[in-house]
């Protein structure tokens, strides 16, 4: 297992470099220097001008450039916002707890929901409650993540007022809160995106555990469940624990989507995290931020992919054997 | 002796697309008693594994289903009004099954302790140790004794410690009838033998009574006691084994014994059966077997026979028996 | 042809075709701010079927110039993705060896990057806007899938007979991909492509909406949406129906791919 591991994270950090330097060609060739655009920028102050030339080395080769890129990376010097005056890391210090919160909040309601549909589904194929949640299904996955958001927002929070809409602790009441108090609200701020970023997942993972538990009850051995004399929830699980690999592998991939839909809805619901950092540092040219994230995303990516790969391998006994 | 398994007009219907049904079995009867080792002989397509699953109500439905005329009966109980708790009781606990390609009908990602002390906690009220401990003997029981094979996986198996390991898991409920579909047909001869022998030797020991279902006359004629020959969905013979493989009635059955190749006969063709067994939505009229029997007359084209009787324990489903001057030389 | 895909061959093309026609459809100029003073925000009525927007423009008329957008948009993104993925697969499941391992590792590494963060820092970076660009980029990042599949084919046909038979005869290697090769691959690709214009619509909605995709004043369901972010309370109508528009768009592509996917796949495997 160890060497396996090793291996694997040898591999990852050979994507992690290789989409490093997509990034920085990305700066590099698109037209104008990258700090092109900033010279107009009013945010940009002759100060920071003068940081990123001095780290970026504008003036020297290519092949210099991409070294002291690749150095600064590793070292943890990330850049310096333009338009927050602050290290990229610092920045992302703040923000990336709460988009992970908000990730992991979503891959549950994603995992939960869409394999027990999914299952349901499965065992019972061309039921009325397999019908009706393949209608259901095939909607939401039809659904843009950001408008969901709105038009939970617009119900649960405006017309029903169940739940806050916005941010992630209440800024006037959280700081006056017991510990259950502050649990609570936060809990309660993180509903509404959380349930909007999991549903349009758990929409895709019902469908495709559908058929994989299809797929998997037309074999032999869930008719020996059965002639042992198994219940049908028995028969069911025998069922799950082999339709259930090939979703986690998706789940482990569906890390780099999740960041995407994380983008929208943290749009929608103010939530302070990364996403929300990247479009307002896009919007602004704030170039360092904006590079700093998707290497970021980039390193997610790499981790979700290792993490679906370990586990599949625990999972299922017979990828363990030695080819 | 009262039979342990009481099977009468069993039909099997299955629905095709397009509205047409057929019936895979076709008002099929048999009884089997304990101890014996029944063999239903036959080949694919003649609906011997449809009425193998029928039997334990394992067809799947829709497709098919079972004719409500049919009854199965096992231990006096009818098997078909049963509900579904009082079904799975007799699933692996009166009745057990085991498959042909033992591979793929054990859980890829189950050790084969955990699937066998399943089927054990399920039928006895044992906990988890003591389950595994039963798992152990049974396994030792076929022939398994390492104690390391509880923890592994099927894939790690040969085909016949696979095939061994379905043996043990039907046994774990201690059934009364052991119902065995081609479970030598997907292994090597010399492992098949040794399945063989152990079925039988399991039969003896344990008082079972084993429906052995297979379309190889050898492997019926090494244990058999009875052999039943099936051909489009009905038996047309049967008879103590002894006096199928000697005294054959039916021609059918006398055609698949002279297709063997015998080691005593001077080597040449092996006579065949002309044409193809027929398909279930195409069954002949008259007797099924007439299109390709060397000695069909009138009769067998227009009327199929019932079951006649050749003797005490000996029936064939033939004109022959009631003309039998009309047997072609 | 089975019913369903008869039916959402008909869907899709009642799409095109209200897209097609939405200068005749639309009963104003979606552009037009027709009335600032009172006119704005105005609820579903006779004269404006969806109401109007918060700069007083008809809803009704931008939604469907936003659906003729959103729909070439994603028609001619697709057409670029199943072009260049179907050229790269035919290389590489024609060339072999070095050619294919690398197109198609560099393929793998294409996929692992989302596809929306990428899509958004290529936009943003390339400021230069314009459709075209918007175009091309959403194109050239959705040909990953079609190239795979392409190159399986080739791969599974290569051994066949009959391809060996026109090497056999001498016919060049591309002439053999096209002429024999890629018959067999095309109705996976339209599958692929279907369910590509759904997926590429509701991308370009969520570009939209973030303000890089179809900028405004430019009509898009995305960025309708966008705009009624701030009028959610006063008047939900303006979030609601382009929403809708989209969902109801998408999943006609959606039902249309799945029933052809059904088509193809039990007469083949």
């Amino acid at each position: 297992m160890a060497g396996f591991l090793a291996r694997r994270l040898g591999a990852a950090a050979l994507v992690a470099l290789g989409v490093a330097t997509i990034t920085f060609l990305l700066i590099h060739l698109a037209p104008g220097s990258p700090l092109a655009g900033s010279g107009e920028n009013p945010y940009v102050s002759a100060a920071a001008l003068e940081q990123m030339r001095r780290n970026f080395a504008l003036d020297q080769p290519l092949y210099v450039q991409y070294l002291r890129y690749v150095g600064n990376l590793l070292r943890g010097d990330w850049g310096i916002s333009f338009t927050m005056h602050r290290p990229v890391l610092d920045a992302f210090r703040d923000a990336l707890p709460n988009t992970l919160v908000l990730a992991a909040a979503a891959l549950l309601v994603d995992f939960l929901l869409g394999i027990t549909i999914g299952t349901l589904q499965g065992m019972r194929p061309g039921s009325p409650l397999d019908r009706a949640c393949s209608g259901l299904t095939l909607t939401l996955y039809s659904v843009p993540v950001f408008w969901l958001g709105l038009m939970l927002v617009l119900v649960f929070g405006q017309e029903l007022g169940w739940l806050p809409v916005s941010g992630v602790v209440d800024p006037i009441l959280y700081p006056a809160r017991g510990i259950l108090g502050k649990l609570a609200d936060r809990a309660a701020h993180l509903l509404l995106p959380a349930l909007t970023l999991g549903l349009v997942g758990a929409a895709a993972t019902a469908r495709y555990q559908r058929a994989a538990v299809l797929e998997v009850i037309r074999q032999d051995f869930i008719r020996t469940a059965r002639a042992k004399g198994l219940s049908e929830g028995a028969v069911a699980r025998h069922a799950l624990r082999n339709a259930i690999l090939p979703t986690i592998t998706l789940l482990g991939l569906s890390l780099p989507m999740l960041l995407s839909g994380a983008v929208l809805v943290e749009t929608v619901f103010a939530w302070p995290g990364m996403g929300r950092l990247a479009v307002e540092a896009i919007q602004r040219r704030d170039y360092p931020v904006v590079t700093g994230a998707a290497t970021l995303v980039a390193l997610a990516v790499v981790a979700g992919n290792l993490v679906a790969d370990v586990l599949t391998r625990f999972a299922d006994p017979r990828s363990r054997e030695p080819r | 002796m009262k039979p342990i398994l009481s099977v009468r007009d069993l039909t099997a219907v299955f629905a095709l697309r397009g509205g047409l049904e057929t019936r895979a079995v076709d008002g099929v009867s048999l009884d089997l008693f304990p101890g014996e080792t029944l063999a239903l002989v036959g080949e694919s397509g003649s609906g011997k594994t449809t009425l193998a699953l029928s039997l334990l109500r394992l067809i799947p439905d829709p497709p098919g289903r079972i004719d409500s005329a049919s009854r199965i009966e096992f231990d006096g109980t009818d098997v078909l009004r049963l509900d579904a708790g009082a079904l799975r009781r007799i699933r692996g606990g009166g009745m057990a099954m085991i498959f042909q390609e033992a591979g793929s009908s054990l859980n890829p990602v189950m050790t084969v302790g955990a699937q066998i002390a399943e089927t054990v906690r399920v039928h006895t009220g044992l906990g988890r140790r003591a389950a595994r401990g039963r798992a152990r003997d049974l396994l030792a029981d076929v022939g398994l004794s390492d104690p390391e094979r509880l923890d592994q996986y099927p894939h790690q198996l040969s085909g016949g410690m696979q095939q061994r390991v379905m043996i043990a898991m039907a046994l774990a409920g201690a059934p009364r009838v052991l119902i065995a579909d081609e479970p030598t047909t997907a292994l090597d001869v010399t492992i098949q033998l040794q399945v063989l022998d152990l079925l039988a030797d399991l039969q003896q020991r344990l008082g079972l009574a084993l429906l052995l279902i297979t379309h190889d006359l050898g492997v019926a004629a090494r244990i058999a006691s009875r052999v039943a020959v099936m051909y489009a969905g009905r038996i047309v013979e049967s008879a103590p084994a002894a006096r199928v493989f000697g005294g054959p009635q039916h021609p059918y059955t006398e055609a698949l014994l002279q297709a063997v190749p015998r080691l005593d006969r001077p080597a040449g063709r092996l006579p065949a059966i002309p044409g193809q067994p027929p398909r279930a939505s195409e069954w002949p009229a008259g007797c099924r077997f007439h299109p390709r029997c060397r000695h069909a007359w009138a009769r067998c084209r227009e009327q199929e026979p019932a079951l006649l009787s050749a003797d005490a324990d000996h029936a064939a489903r033939c004109w022959l028996l009631a003309e039998p001057e009309r047997r072609a030389q | 042809m089975t019913r369903r895909v008869r039916i959402g061959l008909a869907a899709v093309a009642l799409l095109y075709l209200i897209a097609w026609l939405a200068p005749l459809l639309a009963p104003y100029d979606p552009a037009a701010q027709l009335d600032l003073v009172s006119g704005r925000l105005l609820p579903p009525s006779l004269a404006h079927p969806l109401g109007t927007d918060p700069l007083s423009r008809d809803i009704l008329s931008r939604l469907l110039f936003g659906a003729r957008f959103s729909l070439s948009i994603a028609a001619v993104a697709v057409l670029v993705a199943i072009t260049v993925g179907t050229a790269v697969g035919l290389v590489a499941g024609l060339a072999g060896g070095l050619v294919d391992a690398f197109l198609m590792r560099s393929v793998d590494a294409a996929l692992a990057i989302p596809r929306v963060f990428l899509l958004i820092v290529v936009l943003a970076l390339w400021d230069t806007g314009g459709l075209t660009a918007l175009v091309l980029v959403l194109g050239l990042t959705g040909w990953f899938p079609t190239s795979r599949l392409v190159r399986a084919e080739v791969l599974s046909l290569r051994q066949r007979d009959f391809v060996l038979a026109a090497r056999g005869l001498g016919l060049p290697r591309w002439r053999v991909a096209v002429r024999h090769v890629l018959p067999n691959a095309v109705a996976p690709i339209v599958v692929t492509a279907t369910l590509g214009v759904g997926h590429t619509i509701l991308i370009e909605a969520a570009l939209s909406f973030l303000g890089i995709g179809v900028r405004p004043p430019l009509p898009s369901w995305g960025n309708m949406i966008a705009d009624s972010q701030a009028f959610l309370a006063t008047a939900p109508w303006l979030a609601t129906v382009p929403g809708v528009a989209v969902v109801a768009t998408v999943m006609t592509f959606s039902i249309l791919g799945e029933a052809l996917r059904d088509t193809i796949d039990p007469r083949r495997r």
